[in-house]
């Protein structure tokens, strides 16, 4: 008989490496025509680095990110970046972006200085045009600085990195350390179905609302909890390398018929996302980090919902059909 | 705001829909080698001879190398992994000898040459049985790590927990596991390595850190930074597992050593049974609750099975200890962490890192304290919420905190009643 249960979680996730320390710089070059070259190696794997790191450098600029390119490709061009880990890249390289758009504006209003008649702090920047605060009409746009300053010769390279301030020794005793500024918080509902007589769990409905601060780009962040989504329900679900462990690591999944991964018939029959965008005081624009928190509550909400539904606990990963099925007949034996 | 907020479209998703992106596992160059490594057979073993003359003299072989040919044979965050196995290995499938040769069978019919000698040995694979005295040895330094250099556990302690339990109406205990997991990216590992017109040694890398690879591998290599390029930045799938480095290594030393480029693609299988993983975790929870529904004290012991090597291990188990006891404020708190080496795989960073493993825990704890007291899971989550400015279980403030929020976003979606005190709760106090 299929039997309807729902479960929750709530979790929260800490933003870049443990403990801080881990830095990223950008660099920023106007190229002749007034578009803007952005280096930073982080790695783009399906999270949409590239997108987000251009909308927040655009956003500090005030010009449009169709404007940019980046350059994460290698480690001869590209500017540092520690890693892409830890639920970091939006954040740290978003302030280091921040950072190198406060050197560019600089640079743009020394170099303007001369060309406009006026002293650097006379100069205002905004959208992409510097000119006097005195008289708007002595104006250069990018694209005017961009070719005056490299056909003259003059390098206009803004540069920027971000340090999260490293968190001070770990008491031994006491384990007191700051490991993280900033947390990202999410809640899930769970609804499952659940065959108590092949012990095959369903998701029917699965509802997210998550803090991430402020979303820089909801199509990625969306794509993130989906993603995020499968791969909790999977880690909640299907995936055990080694089930037989610890008697013994025999036998060993080696491929994926042997290794369950959801495909498209395992997503929830319906699901949603919701933000709640609390402004993170130390993240850019307000933003957390979002990549590894969206994987983290499925696996829990799933047992719990299976509890509702059949009254039985799973105490240890994956909720396999043969694991809910054996409890679900000693359950019986014990009533 | 113009740029921030906006659903603008993938920079790069064009080219990755249209298969116009350059993956690792797509570079290919003329003369490229390909590579193939000997992998030990057993859990853990003793190489008591390797002879390697026949094997280097197969056709189409351009070079065979085993640990002596590494300048520096330790790698790794923490630098205790072997690029090719000592005299003792530690896990089935570690790396002990590498073939460049013109095609695939070339090197695997050159593998097949090498005379090896092994002395089986006693492998532990349980973590709860690697922790005990007596128990085989993983490495020579034990098998428990020892935190700060001193001491098996790594602790966090708040409040008094044995006053705590005093004040709770109830005592609940709870056991969980969590298993080895797989990152299953759809592209496999690769690595394509070549030495320029420069004399710099390239290497395109599925690394998820170009210069976190770049850092590790210059002391494999003993190559300055302008000696050394990493080329990557766009890889199908990580989810943490390329955090490690499982190729880079092995193909970059044959490239040097041939002057050729080199390939080295693991295959899925390969992928699946040596590269890093998940590793197992043990969490045991003792929890004292009043009948309002207030945690009063929480204990929590916490055993990470780090697999052979300490690769990302220890770092897991860092965040897991600050995380563990979950957004709860809680004053009276206890965290007991180890730390132990088996004969498996290394421990991998991989994606909710530490942290949800103990989530799936604490979580599935958290509602069986709310049905021993009789109140629904979401008012359990609800009357113990994190406010901003709370202390975290480290001591540090909370800043923007959400749980109260995201609780009140998610029962508005799924159609939960709640009562007008949970509606107007808020993070901040």
């Amino acid at each position: 008989m299929i039997k309807k249960g729902r479960g929750m979680a709530t979790v929260y996730y800490p933003t870049g490496f443990s403990g801080g320390g881990d830095p990223d710089i950008v660099s920023l070059r106007i190229k002749t025509d007034g578009t803007i070259d952005m280096t930073n190696a982080s790695c783009e794997m399906g999270q949409g680095f590239k997108s987000v790191a251009i909308q927040m450098a655009a956003e500090a600029l005030d010009v449009p990110p169709s404007i940019f390119t980046i350059d994460n490709t290698n480690t001869d061009t590209a500017a540092f970046s520690m890693d892409t880990a830890g639920s970091r890249s939006t954040y740290i390289v978003g302030l280091a972006a921040i950072s190198a758009a406060e050197d560019l504006i600089k640079k743009i209003k020394e170099f303007a200085a001369a060309s406009l008649g006026a002293a650097p702090a006379e100069l205002k920047y905004e959208a992409g045009k510097v000119f006097k605060a005195s008289d708007p009409s002595a104006a250069m746009t990018l694209a005017q600085i961009g070719a005056a300053s490299t056909y003259s010769g003059t390098s206009i390279m803004g540069g920027g990195g971000f340090l999260p301030p490293p968190g001070p020794p770990r008491d031994p005793e006491t384990g007191a350390t700051v490991p993280t500024r900033s947390l990202a918080w999410g809640s899930t509902v769970i609804d499952v179905e659940v065959d108590d007589e092949t012990g095959v769990v369903e998701i029917v409905n699965l509802y997210d609302c998550y803090d991430i601060g402020t979303v820089i780009n909801p199509l990625m962040a969306e794509g993130q909890v989906d993603g995020g989504d499968i791969q909790g329900i999977s880690m909640g679900l299907f995936e055990d390398l080694s089930p037989y462990f610890p008697k013994t690591l025999d036998v060993y999944a080696s491929n994926f018929t042997d290794y369950i991964i959801p495909t498209f018939m395992d997503m929830p029959r319906h699901s949603e996302i919701k933000f709640v965008q609390s402004h993170d005081p130390f993240g850019p624009f307000g933003a957390k980090g979002c990549g590894e928190m969206v994987t983290n509550t499925q696996p829990p909400a799933i047992v719990n919902a299976i509890y509702d539904a059949v009254g039985v606990l799973v105490e240890s990963l994956p909720a396999t059909p043969e694991k809910v099925l054996r409890l679900i007949e000693e359950k019986k034996k014990a009533e | 705001m113009n740029s921030v907020g906006k659903r603008i479209p993938r920079y790069d998703g064009i080219g990755h829909v249209t298969g116009r992106t350059q993956y690792v596992s797509d570079v290919a160059m003329p003369d490229m080698l390909t590579c193939k490594t000997l992998r030990c057979p057993y859990h853990k073993a003793r190489i008591k001879s390797i002879d390697t003359a026949e094997a280097k003299k197969a056709p189409g072989v351009y070079a065979l190398i085993t640990k002596d040919d590494v300048p520096h044979n330790l790698f790794a965050m923490v630098p205790d992994h072997h690029v090719l196995a000592e005299e003792i290995t530690r896990y089935k499938g570690q790396n002990i000898a590498a073939v460049a040769a013109i095609t695939k069978e070339a090197a695997l019919d050159a593998l097949a040459k090498i005379k090896i000698e092994y002395e089986e040995l006693t492998p532990i694979i349980d973590p709860e049985e690697a922790i005990k005295d007596g128990a085989p040895q993983v490495r020579p330094e034990g098998n428990n790590h020892m935190f700060d250099g001193s001491s098996v556990i790594r602790k966090i302690r708040r409040g008094n927990v044995e006053e705590g339990f005093k004040e709770a109406d109830f005592i609940i205990e709870g056991r969980y596991s969590t298993p080895s997991q797989e990152h299953a990216p759809l592209e496999t590992c690769c690595s394509v390595a070549y030495v320029d017109a420069s004399g710099k040694l390239v290497i395109h890398s599925k690394a998820q850190g170009l210069y976190f690879a770049q850092g590790d591998l210059a002391n494999v290599f003993k190559l300055p930074l302008n000696k050394l390029k990493f080329v990557g930045g766009t890889i199908g799938g990580g989810f943490g597992g390329m955090n490690s480095i499982h190729t880079d290594h092995i193909a970059g030393l044959l490239a040097l050593k041939t002057g050729k480029p080199v390939r080295f693609h693991l295959t899925r299988e390969e992928e699946m049974l040596y590269s890093t993983i998940r590793t197992p975790w043990v969490f045991k929870f003792k929890d004292g609750i009043r009948k309002d529904g207030v945690i009063t004290a929480r204990r929590v012991e916490v055993l990470h099975d780090c697999g052979s090597y300490t690769e990302l291990g220890l770092y897991a188990v860092e965040k897991n200890a600050n995380m563990i006891a979950g957004a709860n404020l809680i004053k009276n708190l206890a965290v007991d962490s180890r730390m132990v080496y088996t004969n498996k795989m290394p421990s991998g960073s991989m994606r909710g890192f530490g942290v949800n493993v103990g989530q799936y825990a604490e979580q599935v704890q958290l509602d069986r304290l709310a049905r021993a007291v009789g109140i629904s899971p979401i008012e359990i989550r609800f009357i113990n919420a994190f406010h901003t400015g709370d202390p975290n279980h480290t001591g540090n403030p909370i800043a923007a905190a959400s749980t109260i929020e995201t609780l009140q976003g998610v029962a508005a979606m799924s159609g939960q009643q709640l009562s007008d005190k949970y509606l107007a709760m808020s993070s901040e106090k």
